[in-house]
């Protein structure tokens, strides 16, 4: 048995809440993203399905794992025969109850995300495991708070992104996740299930990079709020083989589109702190005031699909050290001392897809976003990039204000080109 | 028939001239720059062509000028200009369908050579004889079939199908690719009588051998495989044969001396151009050393063992042993004209040959040519007081311990790579990395075989090659993001990086 990371003398029970109340304004939020969607002109019939997959039961036939955020290698969890369960929750409704049991003062994601584990009902408290990388203070917290309610394993990274000198001690993490793993679910880590597990997320890497080439060429064959969409659902802890059919039918789909004429909206990048489904408000506005989103950098949208685990050699520790690489060093998390991922993968983004500017969502109370926002700002304006920066919440006071700064924004793009 | 084929090799002699290769490729930069006017990129190379065939018949007139000219002369160049670059610089679209009917021809073309020369097979003397064919028709051949291959295979798989191509010709190549009946028949002739003590023999027979003349290619294409092998041999030979002239003789105005330096310098222009195209890409994609080497590196992975991870001591240290041995082996080569009947110079025994006895391709390509009959005697005790003999199993066993254990640590050894690794950077070969596309995961540094941090690391620096990297291309095979490493060939784009493993 791995040793526990958490002080065992000081366990608590679990605070839960069970309110009625909260679970129906929940639901009533994501209800009305849903009819916000269904007014898109143009949507794939098969998003039912993925909307469908958002809060569809988990099945008992297998364990789900729960994680959090862009570096917990799932593949593992799928070798072990178990289903991954992303579980860093955008429910706005969810906030309150998360607030007033820990601190106003950490990010709503993580408010909320403590919200649903209360709440006894929830599907983070199906899971047979919690996950969760070590990549701000509140995640780092939040996992001691989480021990209580599951076995909680918290990844530690290491401080800079230099694989030369931390990728011994990266890997070393990864197999103690792995050991974690195989002590709460009961089962062997097999090569040949691992190779099969990193197989399986190549292909879903294969037709997310698919949709986004096919996206950048005509964006308005699929909405960015429907391709997040089904990049979220693909986290729901479902048959990994039905999305793949029903993400390559959607695919094709989009492929026959042709726009009746070139639009002329202008073509923006987004990037920053992650936009959770029933949360899509920043994505909701781009598109409502005329912007087309044709590639990010959000760790829940393309990014968290775009890199490849890739391997050469197959005995497990290079196993364990490709995993390592693909989910610590080619990271675009602010947590790192030095972040130039994200910063020449927007620069990069936006040669590539002929982009006339940058968006930054900077999920208020994130401090790393928040603060790489300057220098990113710095850095693409020296670069003569057009850049705003949106710093918001999940609450929607400030809609309106967001949207007049937003159509400025534009307005200035559409005057340059 | 006959006529036909004499007048095509006659006629098409300068176009296998290194010096219009060379030229070739420094006009290349020109003709791919879009800024220029497009019928002055279109008209530059045939220009440069057809005024240097004027030139060459013009100069070759004069016997000593032919000479010369014969010497700088490789029937690898033909294949290299008309087939590799434009399967290199072509894009894949329809222009590239009907380019590949070229490929096609050759490949005729070297079959219909094949069926000429078994045609000069003297009545009733029927057989088999492998395939009797020029090499400037087989070489043209080999790269057609690379060629055809390539749309069809992954980089990996085209990167086997041009190894396995490039061993079968200069392993095997000694007896299933003569140039015609007799040379096969001198052949079986050299095979009946015994071979002679190992330590003395001089001289093997290439089957790309004319007078005045000789081959080598950089990469191990060893001497000692079957039959005196198809070329000459490596770079390290060459060296050797430099190193043995005496410069005494050739003051002296001995003719056979002088007739030696001067094949050994034409080969060394030769050897000189050839690693300025490629660089040590010949490493990585022809040596059959090394080619051995990963065959038993794949051993080792079939078995699921991890391989070491040399430290940066070892490292250097299989460098310095490296330059120490070929250095070693240069200065008793040197002694060469002083040997005495006995092999003795100032009362020591010294091969002739003193690097080739120590490296361990002389071990191990005969074996690998011609199975255990190939199993190449020990030196005695009594060359260089047993030297040899401690020195030549000691490189059999980390050859062998390197390969299996460490992927390609032993060509951080290896002396005849050394020399190609300083074209590595301002050859005409460039890996360039594209740093804003790089995701920092490190894999290139990971899969690569001679253990390079370089790629991973440089983020300033285009131009990411260095000395050790044997452009085996590893790294772009599998780096994930599309465009971020690119093969360069005189400034125009061969590979890049690619998720799907495509090579181009």
């Amino acid at each position: 048995m791995t040793e526990s990371q958490f002080d065992e003398r000081y366990r608590l029970p679990p605070y839960r809440m069970d309110d009625p109340g909260t679970r129906k304004r929940s639901r009533f939020v994501a209800d009305q993203q849903r009819e916000l969607l269904a007014n898109l002109k143009r949507r794939p019939a098969t998003i039912a399905f993925f909307e469908g997959l958002m809060d569809a039961p988990l099945q008992d036939s297998s364990p789900a794992v729960g994680y959090f955020c862009n570096m917990i290698p799932t593949e593992l969890v799928w070798a072990l025969g178990a289903r991954p369960v992303r579980l860093g929750c955008g429910n706005p409704a969810l906030v309150q109850p998360g607030e007033e049991a820990l601190t106003g003062d950490i990010c709503p994601l993580a408010k909320s995300s403590f919200g649903m584990f209360m709440d006894p009902e929830s599907r983070a408290n199906k899971c047979a495991a919690v996950l969760m990388p070590a990549s701000c203070d509140a995640k780092r917290k939040l996992g001691e708070i989480l021990s209580d309610y599951k076995p909680t394993f918290v990844l530690n990274l290491p401080p800079e992104q230099d694989a030369h000198r931390y990728i011994k001690a990266a890997t070393l993490e990864i197999e103690r996740l792995a050991g974690f793993l195989c002590d709460v679910l009961g089962r062997r880590l097999s090569r040949s299930r691992l190779l099969d597990a990193i197989e399986l997320s190549r292909r879903r890497t294969a037709i997310v990079r698919a949709i986004q080439e096919l996206r950048a060429r005509k964006p308005a064959a699929l909405s960015i709020r429907d391709f997040h969409l089904m990049i979220q659902a693909s986290f729901a802890g479902q048959d990994p083989e039905a999305w793949l059919r029903e993400a390559r039918r959607a695919l094709e789909e989009a492929e026959l589109f042709e726009a009746a004429r070139k639009r002329l909206r202008p073509r923006l990048v987004l990037t920053g702190a992650p936009i959770i489904w029933p949360n899509f408000k920043p994505l909701n506005l781009i598109e409502e005031c005329g912007a087309d989103v044709v590639a990010d950098t959000l760790c829940t949208g393309a990014q968290s699909c775009f890199d490849p685990v890739v391997y050469d050699e197959k005995s497990r520790g290079a196993l364990m050290r490709a995993l390592a690489q693909r989910y610590v060093f080619a990271s675009a998390c602010p947590c790192f001392i030095s972040q130039g991922v994200r910063t020449s993968r927007v620069i990069d983004l936006v040669e590539e897809f002929k982009a006339q500017g940058v968006v930054n969502y900077a999920l208020r109370l994130c401090q790393l976003f928040d603060l790489e926002a300057y220098r990113l700002s710095r850095i693409l304006k020296s670069r003569k990039i057009p850049f705003a920066n949106i710093r918001t919440d999940y609450s929607l006071e400030d809609t309106e204000q967001l949207r007049v700064r937003l159509e400025a924004f534009l307005e200035t793009i559409m005057e340059e080109k | 028939m006959t006529f036909i084929f004499e007048t095509l090799l006659r006629y098409l002699e300068p176009f296998s001239s290194g010096i219009l290769c060379l030229a070739v490729l420094f006009l290349m930069p020109l003709l791919l720059d879009r800024s220029k006017p497009r019928i002055l990129r279109i008209l530059i190379i045939p220009a440069a062509a057809v005024a240097f065939w004027l030139l060459y018949r013009h100069v070759a007139a004069s016997a000593p000028a032919a000479r010369w000219l014969g010497r700088l002369n490789s029937p690898l160049f033909p294949a290299m200009m008309i087939l590799v670059l434009p399967a290199v610089y072509l894009s894949r679209g329809r222009l590239y369908k009907l380019f590949l009917l070229l490929p096609a021809a050759f490949l005729v073309l070297a079959g219909l050579a094949v069926v000429h020369a078994y045609r000069g097979v003297p009545p009733g003397s029927g057989g088999f004889y492998w395939l009797l064919i020029r090499p400037s028709f087989l070489m043209a051949g080999a790269v057609s079939l690379a060629v055809l291959a390539q749309p069809l295979a992954s980089l990996k798989n085209f990167r086997r199908v041009v190894r396995v191509l490039a061993f079968i010709v200069l392993m095997y190549g000694g007896f299933m690719f003569r140039q015609d009946y007799t040379d096969y028949k001198e052949m079986l002739g050299r095979r009946a009588t015994p071979a002679r003590d190992v330590m003395t023999i001089s001289e093997t027979t290439p089957v790309v051998r004319e007078a005045d003349k000789l081959l080598h290619l950089p990469g191990a294409p060893c001497r000692f495989s079957a039959d005196g092998g198809y070329v000459q041999g490596c770079n390290m030979e060459l060296w050797q044969r430099v190193m043995q002239a005496s410069i005494l003789k050739v003051r002296a105005r001995d003719v056979g001396e002088t007739n030696a330096l001067a094949c050994a310098t034409g080969s060394v222009a030769l050897l000189l151009v050839l690693s300025f195209a490629a660089a040590r890409w010949w490493c990585g994609w022809i040596c059959p050393l090394s080619s051995m080497g990963d065959a038993l590196n794949g051993l080792r992975r079939l078995a699921g063992l991890p391989h070491l991870k040399p430290a940066e001591p070892v490292k250097l240290g299989m460098l310095l042993s490296g330059l120490s041995m070929g250095t070693l082996g240069m200065a008793l080569a040197k002694c060469y004209p002083y040997l005495d009947g006995n092999g003795e110079f100032m009362g020591c025994k010294i091969p002739i040959y003193p690097f080739c006895k120590i490296c361990p391709g002389q071990q191990i390509c005969p074996v690998a040519s011609r199975g255990p009959a190939g199993l190449q005697p020990l030196p005695g005790w009594d060359w260089l007081f047993g030297f040899f003999r401690v020195a030549v199993i000691a490189m059999v066993v980390l050859f062998l311990v390197s390969f299996l254990g460490a992927r390609r640590l032993w060509c951080r050894f290896c002396p005849m790579g050394m020399i190609s690794g300083f074209f590595n950077r301002g050859g005409m070969v460039r890996l360039r990395k594209i740093a804003r596309k790089c995701n920092h995961c490190g894999v290139c540094a990971e899969v690569c075989p001679m253990d390079i941090d370089t790629v991973r690391s440089e983020m300033i620096d285009e131009n990411v090659g260095s000395f050790h990297c044997v452009l085996c291309l590893k790294c772009v095979e599998k780096c994930p993001r599309d465009g971020c490493l690119v093969l360069e060939l005189a400034g125009g784009k061969v590979t890049e990086s690619r998720f799907d493993g495509k090579a181009k």
